[in-house]
């Protein structure tokens, strides 16, 4: 089965700076990816590079199979990777339903269906539809950050530190709502997280991701243990 | 109250001329000061195809609202969505320099003789001793109109949603699979429109000449600094202000600074509310 994302050695950044050098990974569908590493990394790099809003320089993306290197982010989105962001950037001032919306952009005629769909997965967020999003709490926005990728019906969601800032109930809560969404057997998880609850309860497979280069990958529980965490993240 | 009725009609050239701009600021980021430069094509375009093809007046004024909206659709797919990433100091640099470029090439085609277009409905009626040509009242409601109509537009529509939601926090806006630089293009399309029908309009009324663009743009500017950056409804009204201030300024204190009452007010209003007059969220 061809997997849903795969980078093929990819090298991008910024100009004048190169962040990632030949970077490999792949997302099977269905399942989930988590990429840790220390601050500076480039793990947020390295989204941005398969969204399309940072250009690679060498290598290739592919999702589904069919190369969508250096594509314009609307069409990265149309083709089913949606990147939720750090900081989750909402839109001030529109309320949360005018957020969702937003969301679905690119699906129109399935808006309905999956607005229900993203308000039965975070309740919270159904109290407030008519609440400026900007006047949530950062946990509530990052549930609307989360909801408005999922109004885009995602074969891929990647999800840029989903739990930074956030109190440990509102944690819980984001890591009930993440293990609602991995029994959906279309949809696959790229995560960049810390928490290693999060990305051991959450993704088979992991990344760690130092200074740019793939530093160590495999399943989740061998990669993301006290000794690789010591040698490669300098934590613990 | 001949001041009131002169001040509004003017204004109501500016306030179209600052609708269009604030869409296009506020949706793009671009102090686009080559906005008056619209203004002019639609104000001289038809008297020349009237001239040259024999055309009927409303075609040539529809025609010359088509070639600002073309010129509006220009800047943005060759140069402003192309430089998106460089400051916005440097994007005013570079519309300064189309202000030069287009107004020269337009002195060199039609000259820098003032003219107006004519054709317009002459009625002037008599309200107690004050004038008010017909024009002028047509005037009114087209900006008003349009207005009207750029604010539904912005409100209810799915591109008008999204040029919204690009005005508010464009990275994100990417990430929703919005086509931006489509929405860049149909920003400065729109915009340039609007400033069109304010020239089409300035020329039925007023006398224009091929070198207007810059001090219209000016304008133009003091207009969305009045409104505070980011609001529709909020420039409508700028343009009115500033349009009362010119005329009551000549009428009390003196014609000839004219153009000078504009600036002093907006410092004024800058020294008392530093984010201007109608200052609320940014609403596209
Ligand atoms: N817009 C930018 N322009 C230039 N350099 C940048 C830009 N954004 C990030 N960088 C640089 O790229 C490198 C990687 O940054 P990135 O944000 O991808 O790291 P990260 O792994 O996500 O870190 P963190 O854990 O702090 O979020 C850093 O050295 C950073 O300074
Ligand atoms: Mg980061």
């Amino acid at each position: 089965m061809v997997d849903a994302l795969t980078l093929q050695e990819i090298t991008a950044g910024y100009q004048g700076s190169v962040v990632l050098r030949s970077v490999s990974l792949s997302v099977p569908v269905g399942q989930n990816v988590a990429i840790v590493g220390p601050n500076g990394a480039g793990k947020s790099t390295l989204l941005k590079a398969i969204s399309g809003l940072v250009s690679v320089k060498e290598g290739s993306i592919r999702i589904n199979g069919n190369d969508t290197t250096n594509w314009p982010p609307e069409k990265i989105v149309s083709a089913g990777v949606v990147h939720v962001p750090e900081g989750r950037q909402v839109f001030p001032g529109l309320s949360v339903e005018e957020n969702l919306w937003l969301g679905g952009y690119t699906k129109p005629s399935r808006r309905e269906d999956l607005l229900a769909d993203v308000l039965d997965l975070f309740p919270r967020l159904k109290e407030r539809l008519r609440q400026a999003a900007d006047s949530l709490s950062g946990g509530e926005q990052q549930m609307l950050a989360i909801g408005r990728g999922l109004m885009a019906e995602p074969q891929v969601l990647m999800l840029d530190e989903p739990t930074l800032g956030l109190a440990p109930v509102i944690v819980d809560l984001m890591i009930d709502a993440l293990e609602n969404l991995r029994s959906r057997k279309e949809l696959s998880l790229l995560v960049v997280e810390q928490s290693v609850q999060l990305t051991r309860g959450l993704c088979e497979h992991a990344y760690i991701l130092v200074d740019g280069k793939i530093a160590a990958s495999g399943a989740t529980d061998e990669v993301i243990n006290d000794d690789m965490m010591k040698i490669y993240l300098g934590t613990h | 109250m001949q001041d009131l009725v002169n001040g509004l009609a003017q204004g109501a050239i500016y306030s179209l001329a600052g609708v269009g701009l604030v869409l296009i600021f506020s949706v793009v980021r671009v102090p686009n000061f080559a906005h008056g430069e619209p203004v002019m094509v639609a104000a001289m375009l038809p008297v020349t195809l009237m001239a040259l093809f024999n055309m009927p007046l409303a075609l040539a004024l529809v025609l010359g609202v088509v070639a600002a909206i073309a010129l509006g659709i220009f800047f943005s797919v060759a140069i402003f969505s192309r430089l998106s990433k460089y400051p916005e100091v440097s994007l005013l640099i570079i519309s300064l320099a189309l202000v030069v470029m287009i107004s020269s090439l337009a002195v060199m085609f039609w000259g820098d003789a003032a003219r107006q277009t004519p054709g317009s409905p002459s009625t002037v009626l008599n309200w107690g001793g004050v004038r008010i040509p017909v024009m002028w009242i047509i005037i009114f409601f087209m900006a008003l109109a349009a207005t009207v109509a750029l604010d539904a537009f912005i409100r209810y529509t799915t591109p008008g949603r999204a040029m919204r939601a690009m005005a508010l926090n464009p990275f994100a806006a990417k990430l929703m699979g919005i086509p931006v630089a489509r929405y860049h293009a149909l920003a400065f399309g729109i915009g340039s429109g609007l400033a069109g029908v304010a020239g089409a309009l300035f020329s039925l009324a007023f006398a224009v000449q091929s070198s207007m663009g810059a001090a219209i743009a000016l304008k133009a500017f003091i207009v969305i600094i009045f409104a505070g950056m980011g609001s529709i409804w909020g420039a409508f009204a700028g343009g009115l202000l500033l349009g009362l201030v010119e005329s009551y300024g000549a009428s009390y204190l003196s014609s000839g600074y004219r153009d000078t009452f504009g600036f002093i007010f907006l410092l004024g209003v800058l020294l008392i509310k530093p984010n201007g007059l109608f200052a609320r969220r940014a609403n596209g």
